[in-house]
């Protein structure tokens, strides 16, 4: 397991996901290739996040802005 | 990572090039103070964290003085290191040149680094990269300790941050929490952005939006506070608890102290009125004369007796000397009480003449011899010619008195005056059995408050014995006691008020945003609100996991912690060590607290809470071991000095069993003879596990008071 399966299943353990967003256990992804090709919207966007910000490159606030935003706002329609 | 070597040359007591070659396990290092002990761990950490600063004074002194004006030597410091199958060597090192005062001049200051191959290829390569690279800083920073004072790694605010900065995972969330505040804080002004679209809003929302960010400084202010006043609490439920065990005695010893100073007060005022000055009021006051009467009696009835017979005496010469004037007078009357002529009239001359011619000249008349006129005016002259030769007895009485002194009159009078003050006398007897009766019921008194002020005292003394303080200190911590009770019951008040000002503003600012939430969800684009809604979602699942992963990181050490420290202190009481983060404002903190039954147990003594700083460096150490996945040495120069001999011993065999590199520099098991300045190693020592052990000495003779002559050694032992 790499290290960016490991921060994600990190984030995706939290309770929040099966209380708020009534996702079940066996619901939850387990690597960052599975999060990222979730339709759980949280869920590929925490992904999102922790591909970009594990990349090694240097991303900034607004490139990681744009990136989220534009798929939530797009993914909530 | 291990080192292997340790190599000094003409490093202030190192004369010479001194190697020490160490084991990968337990490497202990006896040495009695002064010997070098100490100099061997700074000459490392000038390798590791010194500069090129003041390089004069690292230089031996028997060096300088070994070498001759010109000639130049070198002062160096290297170290020999392994990990895995490299190797590598870090040398410290600067030339020296004496000059003709007699003093150096250092220069050519350089930090080299070598690196060896598995197949023993070796390179020259940056001292100080190579170093932090091998040896990181941070790793460092928890690897060497001097004294038993620098194992509280947690004294400084700073300590937990670089903690968790280099060993917890928590480091790795702080980039997720930081962009996921950022991004939420967007999503909120977007949806702002848009509710404010709608101008019959904007003044409602304004308000709502001023009112929340007043609430959450508000909020952030209180909070703040709240944490001091939780850091206050707890430190003066730490020194109330010190204070504990002996503010009982504390109170105790007020209480005897103030009925001690009564009974002494009580005791010096009764002596006050003890007036034993007997010898003064013996002459002063005439006590010397208690039996005066009597003998002032029979004195006077002497000097009255001698008196009356004076008087006698004085009678009876008085009468005789009546008698011979009325002779006297007799005769005067017989010449017809007429005045007689002077004795000497006529002259003796006249009257020789007279008898001589027979003849009366002054009547002028015959005076035959044998005639009544001759034998008149013969015994006339006769009585001239005896009154030449002799006195009148009677006129010799009346000049000079019976006694020529009056001394009978004088012990009359004396009689008399010891009389009058026979009153005044009379009183001394009084007046001592009075005095002797006052001082006797005094000093009884005096008695019996002493019987209590002893037995007072030796309450006192026995709440003293029991006690760890002077008598001074325990009053000094009964008055703290006192007023750290009254400002902890502040204190807590306070912290209630906090908590309840605290849910009373979180409930308004949760009123404020669902009143400021409906007018969002009323005007803002519905995608806005949920993108808003899962950043926000996201942003508490970041905070929170790196929250998680900190508390992770706090209770591995506080386990890893105990497990040492129990091994430690195996067979005697420990409690447990509780390890508590506090926020204060933004920066975290970190207390190491021992805990007996779920309490805090703040008085430790110092073997305990040494135990507990090196149980948390050891755990410390492991969890760096873990997160590089490589062990590292650890060094310590007298590190268990409150431990004593025993108790060193079993914390040099639990460091045995430990895995990495440790090198201990200590000053027990050391017997100095001082008849022959000869140090030797206790047996005891034999029992003491370990991978190889050295003593620092230094070589013998040499003069204390010149450092020409001190070169120390390593002594494998």
């Amino acid at each position: 397991m790499n290290k960016k399966d490991k921060i994600i299943q990190q984030f995706l353990a939290h309770d929040l996901l099966i209380t708020k967003y009534k996702l079940k256990k066996n619901q939850l992804p387990n690597s960052l290739k599975a999060a990222k090709d979730s339709e759980v919207p949280i869920i590929k966007a925490i992904a999102l996040m922790v591909d970009a910000l594990e990349s090694g490159q240097v991303v900034t606030d607004v490139t990681l802005r744009t990136l989220i935003n534009n798929y939530l706002n797009e993914a909530a329609i | 990572m291990i080192i292997e070597k340790v190599i000094l040359e003409n490093y202030l007591c190192y004369y010479g090039k001194k190697i020490i070659e160490l084991s990968n396990g337990l490497n202990i290092i006896l040495g009695e103070n002064g010997e070098g002990k100490t100099k061997f761990y700074e000459a490392i950490e000038w390798l590791f964290q010194g500069n090129n600063q003041n390089l004069a004074v690292l230089v031996s002194k028997k060096a300088i003085h070994e070498h001759q004006v010109g000639e130049e030597f070198k002062v160096s410091v290297s170290v020999a290191f392994k990990l895995g199958s490299e190797k590598y060597i870090i040398s410290k090192s600067f030339l020296n040149k004496k000059l003709k005062d007699g003093s150096i001049e250092p220069y050519n200051y350089s930090v080299e680094g070598i690196e060896e191959s598995s197949n023993g290829e070796r390179s020259q390569v940056d001292g100080k990269v190579l170093l932090d690279q091998i040896f990181p800083v941070q790793i460092r920073r928890y690897s060497m300790f001097k004294g038993e004072s620098e194992l509280d790694i947690f004294n400084n605010d700073d300590a937990l941050i670089n903690l968790i900065n280099h060993f917890s995972d928590a480091k790795y969330f702080d980039k997720y929490a930081i962009r996921s505040t950022y991004l939420r804080e967007q999503s909120d002004r977007a949806v702002e952005s848009s509710v404010k679209l709608d101008k019959k809003n904007i003044q409602v929302y304004k308000g709502l939006e001023e009112e929340i960010s007043a609430l959450e400084r508000k909020r952030h202010g209180l909070v703040t506070l709240t944490n001091l006043n939780e850091a206050e609490i707890q430190r003066l439920e730490q020194s109330i608890q010190e204070a504990s065990k002996y503010v009982q005695n504390a109170s105790d010893l007020e209480i005897y102290n103030k009925r001690i100073k009564k009974l002494e007060d009580e005791i010096a005022r009764l002596m006050s009125l003890i007036d034993e000055g007997y010898t003064t009021k013996l002459f002063d006051e005439n006590w010397i004369n208690i039996y005066f009467e009597q003998y002032l009696s029979e004195y006077s009835k002497k000097v009255s007796l001698l008196s009356s017979k004076r008087r006698k005496e004085q009678s009876d010469y008085d009468t005789e000397i009546g008698i011979r004037l009325g002779e006297k007078k007799a005769k005067a009357d017989l010449l017809n009480n007429a005045i007689p002529l002077p004795i000497n009239v006529p002259s003796k001359l006249h009257m020789e003449e007279m008898l001589k011619d027979e003849i009366c000249k002054v009547c002028n008349r015959d005076a035959k011899k044998g005639s009544e006129a001759y034998e008149f005016m013969y015994s006339r002259l006769k009585e001239y010619i005896d009154s030449q030769l002799t006195t009148d007895p009677s006129d010799e009485m009346q000049a000079q008195s019976l006694f020529h002194f009056d001394y009978t009159s004088k012990l009359v009078q004396l009689s008399s005056s010891h009389e009058d003050n026979l009153k005044t006398v009379r009183n001394v007897k009084e007046e001592m059995r009075d005095l002797f009766e006052f001082n006797d019921q005094r000093k009884n008194e005096i008695l019996d408050l002493q019987q209590k002020l002893e037995a007072e005292i030796e309450n006192r003394n026995n709440i003293l014995g029991n006690s760890k303080l002077a008598a001074d200190k325990l009053s000094d911590v009964l008055l703290n006691y006192t007023s750290w009770q009254n400002e902890l019951k502040s204190c807590n008040t306070d912290h209630l008020n906090n908590i309840n000002q605290l849910k009373n503003l979180d409930s308004e600012l949760k009123s404020k945003k669902e009143e400021k939430n409906k007018i969002d969800l009323k005007s803002a684009k519905s995608f806005l609100l949920k993108t808003r809604d899962i950043l926000t979602d996201i942003a508490k699942i970041f905070h929170d996991t790196k929250e998680l992963k900190f508390e992770e990181f706090i209770q591995g050490l506080e386990k890893k912690a105990n497990i040492f420290f129990k091994k430690i202190n195996v067979n005697s009481f420990t409690g447990k060590i509780v390890i508590t983060r506090k926020q204060y404002g933004n920066k975290n903190a970190l207390t190491i607290n021992l805990y007996e039954d779920d309490k805090p147990f703040f008085t430790p003594n110092q073997a305990l809470e040494t135990s507990k700083h090196i149980a948390v460096l050891f755990a410390i150490s492991e969890i760096a071991s873990e997160a590089h996945e490589e062990l590292y040495p650890m060094i310590f120069d007298a590190p268990i000095s409150s431990f004593g001999e025993n108790k060193a011993g079993e914390f040099l065999n639990l460091i045995y069993e430990t895995q990495n590199q440790k090198i201990l520099l200590i000053k027990d098991f050391i017997i100095n003879d001082k008849k022959t300045d000869k140090l030797t190693v206790k047996k005891e020592f034999d029992k003491v596990k370990r991978h190889k052990a050295f003593m620092i000495s230094l070589k013998r003779p040499f003069d204390s008071e010149s450092l020409k002559t001190i070169d120390s050694q390593f002594i494998s032992l």
